[in-house]
């Protein structure tokens, strides 16, 4: 039997339309069981002895006679460094700001070392101490990484996840943005599975490091990541765009878009149609022995003063998710919105 | 003689070529010593840029190992509990049920961890512990000496939570340490025990994740903050623990002092990538040892290239400053002295010098000579034209002079001639009478008839001659008389042609019969001077 064009076309409009609902264009909906947790429960928190609990804050020595001391990660480190200054200054306090990584954050925080600890993603279970109250203070987006030779330059999260899998291996596999091939090159995905505890950042990718393909070059410290993606040709890694203007020494990368959306725009990261971003958190203690009121009120003053920081960091400020949805726990981040609100 | 003229000649005694090539050694020398310091400045420090370059990138590699060595712990404790002989022993083991009788220790590997073949190719921890499910360490398998460290031998829950699935790095007493854990479940997910893995992060780690290779420079740890120390390095001997990186900074080149940025590791320390300056100063050295003797070849080339010239210039020299004394001698008849020895360039500057003086010279007399022969002549034609002058003068004074005594004369005879003409008309009328009455009758020996045409004629004659000298007389007056007008006034061409043709009629005539003038000006028409 013999259909005619004409009565097939419903057929075909019902199938791009199934599709589409099920976000078979988008390789979105069909990923998404990759994704990794965005958020831990700020209800859970990580038993300690009751001897910890009863434990001050101590300075260490090399701090000296200091009146707040900080650890913070690279980024919120550079970020924040002229609103502290500025702080102190105001107040006539010695504040010592230590720079690390969320693990000597989460260290420091551990021994009681310090007021005051900045991450670089949401906390996980074991960064949730006893006495320890979690502020955010925004958001920025993680960009994915190429060369900046490679012709291509929009992904979709799909196609991304693929990737980092070895689900798709040649960048030849992939499209330019006029519609061509992408260049017959292997692909190299670069990672920095750091903080694999903590939900949200590479995690948003892929979920655990079991799901990446164990062809993948993994490295240690963020000025690797920018100068193994500019050195191959081949090359896709992923950082926070802030890290490609600090280690553009290391060499010269590409930010690509995602699902068509731009790192670069604040409003595609707020309504989630770019899917990948990192949380910055500011942790301050609270409770008899352990809190400090000057803590409290430099904390205070940056998440008032967030949106005065250098363009250059790209971090979104936590008032601007509020109105967009974002769901809060007191000053913490705890959820993204919702889908009719996001999409 | 003073001592300057004295130095002078001696100088110019000694010949070009050993001149030139003594000043090329000299300037060679200086040269030499020059660019050795600077060349070798720049060499060094283009060597060190290029070195330095080079250890980012060894830093960067050895950054690379560590990492994936670090991350072979965690796989090995996630290898090592799905092996059987570990599940095998795990559930044999009843420790839920009795109390805690103490650890038990192994210097070799226990059956359930990998042999050391299997160790040798992955990672070899220091310490591998059985945890059970209440955190308690069972079991503990040391290849280390050292005691288990106190954390290790009661591990906190928030370390083991921590290091689960991952490395930790983290501090014990002070000493920097790897650890990880792998937790092991039975089929409905009870936890039954974990693996742990700990090591120390010192030499012996270092050595291992940078590949062991000697020749590959110093990796250490560093403590954070102002004045950052070694933690530990790949070799204790070089780079002792303890030592502060500004002790080092003489002795060794350093880079890539870089976080850890696993974000699971409270470690506070940055790695870094030392190369001996011993080993750079060596290379160094040997780089501008081949280049000193390169440049040496160079110089010695140069400078035998150099005097080959300057000989052959020399020769050229020569045969030009002979030519010179030749042309001097032959040419212009110069008394030449014998041709010395010494600076070529000299001599012949002295010949040439000479030569000119001589062409300048001769160039004077010549001069002089023309300028007095032109005078002579001068004063020949002054002194004809003031005889000329003179001539005329005299010939004016001569021409007046008889001008003068002939026109008195003429006068006379011009009013005797007028008067007789009178005369002659009252005579003609009484003579006339006569004839009348008493016809014919002679007068000197013609007749009354013929006489009375005649008569008149004559005088009309004598009166036309009378006038002719006057004007001749008149004439050379004009002639002769000394006029100093300023030629402004306007002139009668046709008068003065007549004049010239008057003055010249005889001496025109001696050369033709046939001399016409027609003056196409209107007569009595006055030209501007």
């Amino acid at each position: 039997m013999k259909i005619s064009r004409r009565r097939m076309f419903p057929i075909y409009f019902l199938a791009v339309l199934v599709l589409f609902l099920t976000g078979g264009f988008t390789g979105h909906n069909t990923q998404d069981n990759a994704k990794g947790p965005s958020f831990t429960d700020p209800l859970q928190t990580q038993s300690m002895p009751e001897v910890w609990i009863r434990q001050p804050i101590k300075y260490e020595k090399s701090e000296g006679d200091a009146d707040l001391v900080l650890s913070l990660d690279q980024h919120l480190y550079d970020a924040l460094q002229p609103l502290i200054q500025e702080y102190g200054k105001k107040h006539k306090l010695r504040i010592v700001v230590n720079e690390g990584t969320c693990g000597i954050t989460s260290g420091a925080l551990v021994n009681k070392t310090v007021d005051i600890g900045g991450f670089c993603c949401p906390p996980d279970k074991t960064d949730r101490l006893p006495g320890l109250r979690f502020h955010t203070l925004g958001i920025d987006a993680k960009a994915l990484l190429v060369h900046p030779a490679n012709p291509v330059d929009n992904i979709s999260i799909g196609q991304a996840r693929q990737i980092f899998r070895g689900e798709i291996r040649r960048w030849s596999e992939l499209t330019t943005s006029n519609g061509g091939k992408g260049p017959n090159l292997l692909i190299q995905p670069v990672t920095r599975l750091h903080c694999k505890l903590r939900p949200g950042h590479w995690r948003l990718l892929l979920d655990n490091e079991d799901m990446f393909d164990p062809g993948i070059q993994d490295v240690g410290a963020i000025p690797d990541m920018i100068s193994q993606v500019a050195l191959n040709p081949g090359a896709i890694g992923y950082e926070v765009l802030w890290n490609t203007i600090r280690y553009k020494d290391k060499g010269k990368v590409k930010a690509i878009r995602i699902n068509g959306y731009s790192p670069y725009e604040a409003e595609h990261l707020i309504s989630l149609r770019y899917p990948l971003y990192r949380v910055y958190n500011l942790a301050t203690w609270e409770g008899k022995g352990v809190e400090n009121p000057r803590a409290k009120g430099l904390v205070e003053y940056l998440l008032q003063h967030v949106e005065n920081l250098d363009k250059a960091h790209n971090i979104i400020p936590a008032s601007r998710l509020r109105k967009a949805g974002w769901k809060f726990k007191g000053n913490e981040l705890t959820g993204e919105p919702d889908a009719h609100l996001s999409r | 003689m003073n001592i300057r003229t004295e130095c002078r000649n001696r100088y110019y005694r000694i010949p070009l070529t050993f001149k030139l090539t003594a000043i090329s050694v000299i300037t060679g020398i200086v040269l030499w010593v020059v660019l050795d310091y600077v060349q070798s400045r720049r060499i060094k420090d283009i060597f060190l840029a290029q070195l330095t370059e080079r250890l980012g990138h060894q830093a960067m590699e050895d950054r690379l190992r560590f990492d994936r060595y670090v991350k072979v712990y965690q796989h090995l404790a996630r290898l090592s509990i799905i092996q059987k002989n570990f599940s095998d022993y795990i559930e044999s083991r009843k420790w839920h049920e009795g109390n805690i009788a103490g650890v038990a220790y192994y210097d070799h590997p226990p059956p359930w961890f990998p042999s050391r073949s299997m160790l040798h190719t992955l990672a070899s921890p220091g310490y591998a512990l059985l945890i059970d499910s209440r955190g308690n360490v069972r079991e503990a398998y040391q290849s280390y000496k050292e005691t288990l460290p106190q954390p290790l031998l009661h591990p906190p829950g928030l370390l083991i939570e921590k290091s689960s699935g991952q490395s930790y790095l983290i501090t014990f007493n002070s000493a920097p340490f790897l650890v990880t854990s792998a937790p092991y479940a039975d089929s409905h997910q009870n936890l039954l025990a974990t693996l742990m893995l700990a090591t120390p992060i010192d030499e012996k780690f270092l050595n291992a994740s940078i590949g062991g290779s000697t020749n590959r420079g110093v990796a250490a740890l560093l403590t954070p903050g102002e004045n950052p120390r070694v933690l530990t390095s790949s070799n204790l001997t070089a780079i002792p623990e303890g030592t502060p990186l500004d002790v080092l900074k003489d002795g060794y080149l350093m880079t890539g002092k870089e976080f850890f940025d696993y974000g699971s590791s409270e470690l506070v320390v940055r790695f870094a990538s030392f190369i001996s300056m011993t080993e750079v100063n060596s290379l160094t050295r040997t780089l501008i040892t081949k280049e000193r003797r390169e440049r040496a070849i160079s110089a010695i080339v140069f400078i035998t290239a150099f005097a080959a010239v300057t000989f052959w210039i020399t020769q050229r020299i020569q045969r030009v400053t002979r030519r010179v004394a030749d042309f001097s001698q032959h040419t212009l008849g110069l008394q030449q002295q014998e041709i010395q020895k010494g600076d070529q360039l000299h001599i012949l500057e002295e010949r040439f010098q000479h030569l000119t003086e001589e062409v300048v010279r001769s160039r004077e007399i010549i001069k002089k000579q023309a300028e007095e022969q032109a005078r002579e002549e001068e004063a020949k034609i002054i002194q004809a034209k003031l005889i000329h002058a003179n001539k005329m003068t005299s010939l004016g004074t001569l021409v007046s002079g008889v001008a003068h005594e002939i026109n008195n004369p003429n006068s006379f005879i011009m009013s005797n001639a007028q008067l007789f003409n009178d005369i002659w008309e009252d005579i003609f009328q009484v003579l006339n009478e006569h004839y009348k009455k008493n016809g014919d009758f002679p007068i000197g020996d013609m007749k009354f008839s013929e006489i009375q045409s005649l008569v008149p004629r004559l005088l009309n004659t004598i009166t036309k001659g009378t006038e002719r000298i006057k004007n001749i007389v008149d004439s050379l007056k004009n002639f002769a008389r000394a006029d100093t007008g300023n030629l402004d006034e306007k002139v009668d061409v046709n008068k003065v042609v007549e004049n010239a043709i008057f003055f010249l009629n005889a001496e025109i005539k001696k050369f033709t019969n046939n001399f016409h003038v027609t003056c196409s000006l209107p007569k009595g028409s006055l030209v501007a001077a």
